[in-house]
């Protein structure tokens, strides 16, 4: 939110500094010409000022850079985490999670993702995270308690099976819901939290077919299908999963609000889907080039005139599945944070992702052969690696002049509703 | 000149934020005892002189929300008031002076801030790692398997057997006689050896393999597939059903599960955040070293087995010599050791060549 009119009116600070009218004020005059009279506000609003904005005409026309102070549009995210600092961080975390049976890691993710976003910036301030461990604790300790669950209870019985499932779509949107509560509510950037806060009954619409979609083939083996059946079930079930990507993408990017503004997200199915099918075309594309190299590999190890052994059959295979995913993976990721950051706007300011496929594949490959060299040694060198380069495609652009946005903090009482127990209660991260 | 407000004014410069808007204000901090003195620096003046001091806000350094600190980066401090404090490379001293203040005891911070103990740290984890595939995965398994019922096991035992005799398994076409005469001398020579221990044998046909194999599950069955019963003489298959035995005495079912669940749970933490691909990946490699080694377990007590029963001692011998054939004929005879389940065959031979 720009704060209040301030775009509009010179401030204060543009007082005390001497200048007599804000930039963008400046250039409104410009066009126009010298002109005898002094437009009434009313008219200036309608030229270009908030009211024109307001009514989504066009943005207004960007002034003349000034040579000596630049009038910057747009920031771009800064990540300047160093991967020798996260290679202690992550030691550390790791030696502590195996010496406390796993207890440790929820004071361990606070310790990464806090150092993770210490070190991201925009603008020149660096964003935060508050997080407790003890609520990662407990959203931990349930979500193993409610998968174990899940995975057992077929076993039982496939009455007991149902239960636990009515009880995952009862709780787990709940769940998803806190956790997304959790993360942002908990991220900062100066000195304002963000928020993320959405009805109930929304979540359970998104959410409760994903979950079903999720539980379809255990449920169907559960009750005793054949795995034909089953199989034909989930392919055709599996033509929902780009729709289902784009709503929870919805979900997540527009009920999160900054500063009492939400961000807002547009996107149309059609797009997911057609990003889904160039992604199976590049896997397969992948695949093909494999190929050769996995015939190769049969001739080599298969005396000549004898068949194939099943095993070899099998490396090859496997190996082809994972080259194929590796060809099509770094697309498919560079493809999604573009089109998610693309179609998100907070206000009137938007957001650019400018990732690609190639650069990141490239990036990824390096890494990727680097950790396994190193036995994982070099997995924190990585992770800040992508990381620099994922955060540092994000743009932000507005249409005025980007230093002078401000942000307002919510008044506290405004969404504070009796369901704030739950709410709390189920504010729990699970992500891993 | 403003020489009035100049000695307020000096100070370490900072950056806070109020809490109520993203609006910065720069600050200067000065320590006054337990006290934080923060004078807002206004706009500087036109004429570059230092800048008008604006409120002075005072905190008590006790009441300041420290985060852990990390080296490179602003140090964030909450202010009581709802605002935060970002020291960063201009107020590094006085972030030095307030840390032992607010956040006397930060273990595991310092830990990170070393580099001698990162690395000591890293040498725990891979001596961590290398003892619980070594022992501790085996102890925990040993735990497991004392507080696991033999129920558990038979239940599910039953339920596998179930599960293939559906849809792998048809009935065996062996004579009935010879397998009569099978069961009986193995059940009497088991009895002999493991008198609390339920075993019995089942004979069944593959439906669309030879199936040189045999197989035992947790609840004592012991499956014996055609194809190998109609290549070995009674001798051998008696040797095959010791082994098979030795798989249930040694409860290696539910022991290699519970060994691979504590090896699954290490890789995770220490690959998972890497990829779980490579996590399984690791576990699972592992997993068939165990394998190799429960195989190996087995063969010693078929040897027991075979002395019981009276049998040839050059009877698993056999087996092994006519399995490597059948491996030859199915081309399946150059699989690396580490990439299967069971030790080589020829490392079997060689090792039955020492007995």
């Amino acid at each position: 939110m720009w704060g209040g009119g301030k775009l509009d009116e010179p401030s204060t600070r543009d007082e005390a500094r001497g200048i007599p009218e804000a930039p963008v004020e400046a250039s409104a005059e410009a066009p126009n010409g010298p002109s005898a009279r002094e437009p009434s506000r009313l008219e200036r609003e309608l030229e270009d000022g908030a009211l024109r904005r307001a009514m989504g005409f066009a943005p207004l026309p960007q002034p003349a850079p000034d040579s000596l102070h630049p009038v910057e549009f747009e920031a771009r995210l800064v990540f300047n985490g160093q991967g020798g600092e996260y290679f202690r961080i992550w030691v550390v975390n790791v030696f502590f999670t195996l010496l406390t049976l796993g207890v440790y890691s929820a004071w361990a993710k606070v310790r990464k993702a806090r150092w993770f976003a210490q070190h991201t910036s925009l603008m020149g301030d660096r964003f935060d995270f508050h997080g407790r461990p003890w609520r990662i604790l407990l959203g931990r300790v349930l979500a193993v308690g409610l998968l174990v669950a899940w995975s057992y209870s077929f076993d039982v019985s496939p009455w007991l099976g149902m239960a636990v499932l009515l009880l995952l779509c009862v709780v787990g949107p709940l769940l998803f819901a806190g956790a997304q509560r959790f993360r942002f509510a908990n991220t900062s950037w100066r000195g304002l939290r963000f928020a993320f806060d959405v009805p109930t009954a929304h979540v359970y619409v998104v959410c409760v077919p994903m979950l079903l979609f999720w539980a379809l083939g255990t449920v169907l083996e559960g009750l005793g299908v054949p795995r034909g059946t089953i199989v034909g079930v989930l392919v055709v079930a599996l033509c929902a999963l780009p729709a289902a990507h784009a709503r929870l993408k919805q979900l997540q990017h527009s009920h999160t609000s900054f500063g009492g503004q939400h961000f807002s997200f547009k996107t149309v199915a059609v797009e997911f889907y057609g990003l889904y099918l160039s992604a199976a075309v590049l896997a397969i594309v992948g695949a093909t080039l494999a190929a050769p190299f996995g015939y190769l590999f049969l001739q080599a190890t298969t005396e000549p005139g004898e068949p194939a052994p099943v095993l070899f059959g099998k490396i090859a295979g496997g190996a082809g599945a994972l080259l194929a995913w590796f060809f099509a993976w770094p697309y498919f990721a560079a493809r999604v944070q573009q089109l998610v950051w693309s179609h998100t706007a907070w206000g009137r300011v938007r957001f650019r992702g400018e990732l690609k496929g190639l650069q990141l594949w490239r990036l990824l490959l390096g890494q990727v052969t680097l950790v396994l060299l190193t036995a994982g040694l070099y997995w924190p060198f990585a992770a800040v690696a992508i990381a620099r380069l994922r955060l540092q495609s994000i743009v932000v652009e507005a249409d005025g002049p980007i230093a002078e946005l401000v942000a307002v903090a919510p008044p506290p009482d405004e969404d504070h509703a009796s369901g704030d127990a739950t709410a709390d209660f189920f504010g729990l991260d699970l992500g891993w | 000149m403003g020489s009035l407000n100049h000695g307020l004014a000096i100070g370490v410069p900072a950056t806070w934020f109020d809490g109520l808007s993203t609006r910065r204000h720069p600050v200067r901090l000065r320590l006054r005892g337990d006290t934080l003195e923060m004078v807002e620096d206004l706009e500087p003046r036109p004429d570059d002189a230092p800048p008008a001091a604006g409120p002075v806000r005072r905190y008590a350094v006790a009441a300041l929300k420290p985060a852990e600190r990390s080296r490179g980066a602003p140090l964030p401090l909450g202010t009581p008031d709802g605002g935060t404090l970002w020291l960063d490379s201009r107020a590094a001293v006085l972030a030095d002076a307030l840390m032992p203040c607010l956040w006397p005891k930060a273990p595991v911070g310092r830990v990170i801030a070393s580099w001698p103990a990162v690395l000591l740290c890293l040498l725990l984890i891979v001596m961590a790692v290398v003892w619980v595939d070594r022992v501790g995965a085996g102890l925990v398994a040993d735990a497991a398997l004392q507080l696991m019922p033999r129920s558990v096991e038979q239940s599910a035992g039953d339920k596998a057997m179930a599960e293939v005799d559906k849809t792998l398994l048809q009935p065996s076409t062996l004579p009935l006689a010879r397998r009569r005469a099978l069961a009986a001398r193995f059940v009497e020579t088991a009895a002999r050896l493991e008198p609390e221990l339920i075993v019995r044998v089942e004979f069944r046909r593959l439906k669309n393999d030879a199936g040189f194999n045999a197989v035992s599950l947790p609840n004592g069955m012991i499956v014996v597939f055609d194809g190998l019963a109609e290549q070995l003489n009674d001798d051998e298959l008696m040797a095959v059903l010791g082994h098979e035995m030795g798989h249930v005495v040694h409860r290696h079912a539910m022991r290699g599960a519970a060994r691979s669940i504590g090896l699954l749970a290490v890789a995770g933490v220490v690959l998972g955040d890497f990829s779980t691909v490579a996590a399984t990946a690791a576990a699972t490699l592992q997993r068939f070293a165990y394998s190799r080694d429960a195989e190996r377990e087995a063969d010693t007590f078929a040897h027991r087995f075979m002395a019981e029963a009276g049998l040839p001692p050059t009877a698993l011998l056999g087996v092994w010599r006519k399995l490597l054939k059948a491996q030859r004929t199915a081309g399946i005879d150059a699989v690396p050791d580490w990439l299967s389940t069971h030790p080589s065959t020829e490392e079997r031979i060689r090792s039955e060549g020492a007995n």
